[in-house]
């Protein structure tokens, strides 16, 4: 991989109820280069934005589940080595959001350790609105996840979410591999201690109980 | 509305045209839109991706010549995408009320060629998509003002019959598939009996006929919508290709030993083959999808006795079907293929939603956005193609029949787990503790998992009876022999044993009718009425305490699990969902007078998230109809026997009459065996361990039903 362009690649999924905004979401942070990639043969393909965090390149791979909700084969076929999972539900429409629950269960059956967003989008519209943030950010909290609210259609807070999102992988990522590190390096002490405790024990005979 | 939402997106209006599109793509195929420029215009190249709908019109009309007749191939596709699409964008009606203007403001001099023209297009439009008159009371009356006027001019009366007469006959090829041949050749209903190739032939029927109620404003409405409600024709499409998965999976999972898992498993590959053969690419990734899920791949002792060859299919249809680059090799498939193929419906439907999420409505303001139009135009087209294909196959009846109820069963993922766990459990050391879970609370909302409504359930179980009776009812007396029922019976993985029956060793129509309802309103889910939902409650235990659906310790210091608050059972988090007990305080409130809560209250809170809230609500019953279906279901604690009795034949109603007479008969047998713990389970409608092995059940309830005796 000579011209590796990136420090991180990264394969995130957007799923949620038809009709949340899950494509025009995507599709705003994607900067619309939509129109161009769109090939019959190939189809409407996933859209790869490269972002800068802390200095690193991470190329974002983005999936989108849009259309294909309900084929449960279809989208477990989408979890497959993702890295994060993007639920998104609609302000407008409380069955989408009571439907979260369900998405996360799908999650964890589909994948460990995954890291999870809940994106209420279409937050345009005040007197539309019908999830209360409140709500949403208490049930964020009692299953872990960071909510944001969104509108894809007015631009609002979509940059930030994604760019939130991404470094909540980026760091999940870290420090995965530093435990994995520190295990390693405690494993190495363990052995040290232990073998130099057999020694001693050769050495001094049963006194140890 | 739509103009401001694509706003953003008209930015850059040049942005379509080819010169940028040209270096960032990779592949040297043309694009769509060279297609399409291509395609459809005359001359003027840049004002062909974009138009006024006058311009469109204009252009339209041009198409035709005095004659009726369209100038060239690419006018025929021009009108017949404008009269298709054009609703995506603008109202039909407002397209017709275009065409009544420019036809009463046509200018003297022109009228005659012109008039002509609009009368000719008009006549198409409701020639060729007659069904979007009928669900547009405001076009239809547009319209008739239109032939209206058409007919007050004079000397036109041929063309206003014209209008009439194509009026009257709709396109009947839509629903009009190719009967199945009847023979009359004795089939057996048993699938072990079935051939693979035989299976693939008539799921792709089943697969042909629902493609064939799918029309272009079924696409439409549910990439606009996002939704399939009030979509059946959808809704059945996307069932099927569920349940085809889920049935591949339960016809695995109800063997008992590895060695049998493996031949079933076998089996279905074989069925992949032929489905690829057949160029039915939707049910092909519906057995795939069922073959590599989970619950079916970690069953190691059946994949160790697969041969080689089996999974060697498997790995080529799975990387077929992958989602790789978007599908990239099944789309290559695809492409190559002529003649009948079904396109695997979920790939395509993205595609039509990225299409429609991507590309503006209208460019430069008020420019409808024709190369989006065309985009569309050109997958649905390519998804309406099927319609007119015949399939290369027959299909006999009774095996439909016997399909199509077998399609109707619907499980949720865990019920599926929890079989895969019973078969072949984690570590084979431990027993697996197999508390018999009741039936869990439905898995999705009604707007993601629609489900059939009891009518079409029974109207399936009749017609598959209706078959049996044909093919088994040797001596036409109304019975057939026990041995054979249980024999077709095995077809379904329903768990109770078959009733007493009148006659040794032989079972009535009426009989079967009655355990296929019964199987039916289980493993369908028909019927349950899950609104009765516990109010739970985060909760710190203070001495050591069970849970109550899985009989494990609720581990931990605090908040160790959860508490209803009104009938007092308390669960792990996880397995909250799985509470199929109903809450006991709000039965109790409800016994006797109105047994069965009313969903819509709980459905007003939609803004919280217990999974117990969501009912399931048939789509075609209103809430009379509910209440009545439910009630003598529930209410049998103050029902007499007769009552009892009179419910036989209702879904998923049946209770021994020996415990009828022991005044025992609130209990049905799965209910029976949790008596001591939840006294408060009555509920006739519960087997819980339906999911059990057939036959074991079959002896275990044989037995208990006995000792009474």
């Amino acid at each position: 991989m000579a011209g590796k362009d990136y420090n991180h690649l990264f394969k995130l999924l957007i799923i949620g109820d038809s009709n949340v905004g899950k494509s025009s979401l995507l599709l705003r942070f994607a900067d619309n280069s939509f129109s161009g990639s769109y090939i019959t043969t190939i189809g409407v393909d996933f859209k790869i934005r490269t972002v800068d965090i802390d200095g690193e390149r991470v190329k974002l791979q983005i999936w989108d589940t849009a259309g294909q909700e309900r084929f449960r084969t279809i989208t477990s076929t989408y979890y497959r080595n993702t890295h994060g999972v993007i639920i998104v539900y609609d302000v407008t429409n409380p069955e989408s959001f009571v439907n979260v629950k369900r998405w996360l269960n799908e999650i964890s059956q589909n994948c460990d350790n995954v890291c999870k967003i809940l994106v209420g989008n279409k937050n345009d519209d005040p007197s539309k609105r019908q999830v209360d943030t409140q709500d949403a950010l208490r049930f964020g909290e009692s299953v872990g996840v960071r909510v944001f609210e969104t509108s894809a259609k007015e631009n609002i807070n979509v940059e930030e979410m994604f760019m939130a999102f991404t470094l909540m992988v980026l760091r999940a990522k870290k420090e995965s591999q530093n435990r994995v590190e520190r295990e390693r390096e405690r494993e190495k002490d363990t052995v040290n201690i232990n073998a130099q405790r057999d020694r001693d024990r050769r050495k001094r005979g049963k006194k140890c109980c | 509305m739509n103009k401001n939402k694509r706003k953003s997106n008209v930015e850059s209006p040049g942005v379509l045209k080819g010169k940028n599109l040209g270096p960032r793509r990779r592949n040297t195929c043309p694009s769509p839109q060279d297609i399409t420029r291509a395609l459809q215009s005359p001359s003027s190249a840049p004002s062909a991706s974009a138009a006024s709908l006058d311009d469109l019109i204009q252009r339209c009309l041009n198409c035709f010549d005095s004659e009726g007749k369209t100038s060239s191939p690419r006018g025929t596709q021009l009108v017949h995408m404008t009269l298709m699409m054009h609703s995506w964008v603008v109202p039909s009606e407002a397209f017709a009320q275009k065409l009544l203007t420019l036809y009463k403001d046509c200018p003297s001099d022109k009228r005659g060629l012109r008039r002509t023209q609009i009368r000719h297009l008009a006549r198409q439009w409701i020639s060729q998509f007659p069904a979007v008159f009928e669900v547009d009371p405001h076009l239809e009356q547009t319209m008739g003002d239109l032939w209206a006027l058409v007919r007050s001019d004079g000397g036109e009366e041929k063309h206003s019959q014209l209008i009439e007469n194509s009026c009257l006959s709709p396109h009947l090829n839509i629903s009009q598939a190719p009967s199945p041949s009847v023979k009359k050749r004795k089939v057996s209903l048993i699938f072990d009996h079935m051939e693979p190739d035989e299976m693939a032939e008539h799921l792709s029927y089943l697969e042909f006929k629902n493609f064939c109620n799918v029309s272009f404003l079924d696409y439409r409405s549910y990439v606009v919508r996002g939704s399939v409600r009030d979509n059946p024709a959808l809704e059945r499409s996307v069932m099927m290709c569920n349940g085809v998965s889920q049935w591949v999976q339960l016809m695995i999972l109800s063997r008992h030993t590895a060695q049998q898992r493996a031949q079933v498993f076998t089996k279905f590959i074989h069925v992949a083959q032929k489905l690829r053969s057949l160029q039915n690419f939707n049910t092909l990734m519906a057995v795939t999808g069922g073959l590599c899920h989970s619950s079916i791949s970690r069953l190691k002792d059946t994949s160790n006795l697969l041969p080689p060859d089996v999974t060697k299919a498997l790995s080529e249809m799975t990387e077929l079907l992958s989602s790789r680059s978007n599908y990239s090799n099944y789309r290559r498939v695809y492409n190559e293929c002529t003649g009948f193929k079904v396109p695997i419906l979920g790939v395509h439907l993205k595609d039509l939603i990225s299409l429609n999420e991507a590309l503006p409505d209208y460019i430069d303001e008020e420019k409808i956005n024709l190369s989006k139009l065309q985009h569309l135009y050109s997958n649905i087209n390519d998804l309406l193609a099927l319609h007119s294909c015949t399939p290369p196959f027959e299909a006999n009846k009774d095996l439909l029949h016997l399909l199509t109820l077998s399609l109707d069963l619907y499980y949720t993922e865990d019920e599926i787990y929890e079989l895969s766990y019973a078969k072949e459990p984690k570590n084979p050391k431990v027993q697996p503790v197999a508390p018999v879970k009741p039936p869990v609370v439905a898995e999705w909302g009604s707007g993601v998992t629609p489900r059939l409504d009891p009518d079409t359930i029974s109207k399936h179980v009749k017609q598959m009876v209706d078959s049996i009776m044909k093919n088994y009812d040797h001596n036409q007396d109304g019975y057939i022999s026990l041995e054979e029922f249980e024999k077709i019976a095995a077809n379904f993985p329903f768990s109770f044993c078959t009733q007493e029956t009148d006659r040794e060793g032989q079972i009535s129509r009426e009989e079967i009718t009655s355990y296929f309802m019964r199987g039916m309103s289980v493993c369908a889910k028909l019927g349950y009425n899950f609104n009765d939902a516990h109010n739970f409650h985060e909760t710190t235990y203070k001495r050591p305490t069970f849970c109550d659906i899985c009989r494990g310790f609720l581990w931990g210091v605090t908040k160790q699990g959860y508490h209803c608050k009104d009938c007092g059972i308390n669960c792990h988090r996880h397995c909250r969902d799985l509470v199929g007990i109903e809450c006991l305080k709000k039965h109790k409130n409800t016994t006797g007078s109105c047994p069965c809560t009313p969903a819509p209250d709980l459905r007003t809170k939609g803004n919280s998230w217990s999974s117990e809230e969501e009912t399931f609500v048939f789509p075609l019953s209103n809430e009379t109809e509910h209440h009545k279906g439910t009630s003598d279901w529930k209410s049998n604690t103050s029902e007499s026997v007769l009552s009892d009795r009179s419910t036989q034949t209702d879904p998923g109603v049946w209770t021994p009459e020996k415990k009828d007479k022991k005044g025992n008969h609130l209990h049905s047998r799965p209910s029976l065996r949790k008596v001591s713990t939840l006294p408060h389970r009555t509920r006739c409608s519960m087997p819980v361990s339906f999911l059990q092995e057939k036959m074991e059940e079959l002896h275990l309830y044989k037995d208990k039903s006995r000792e009474p005796d």
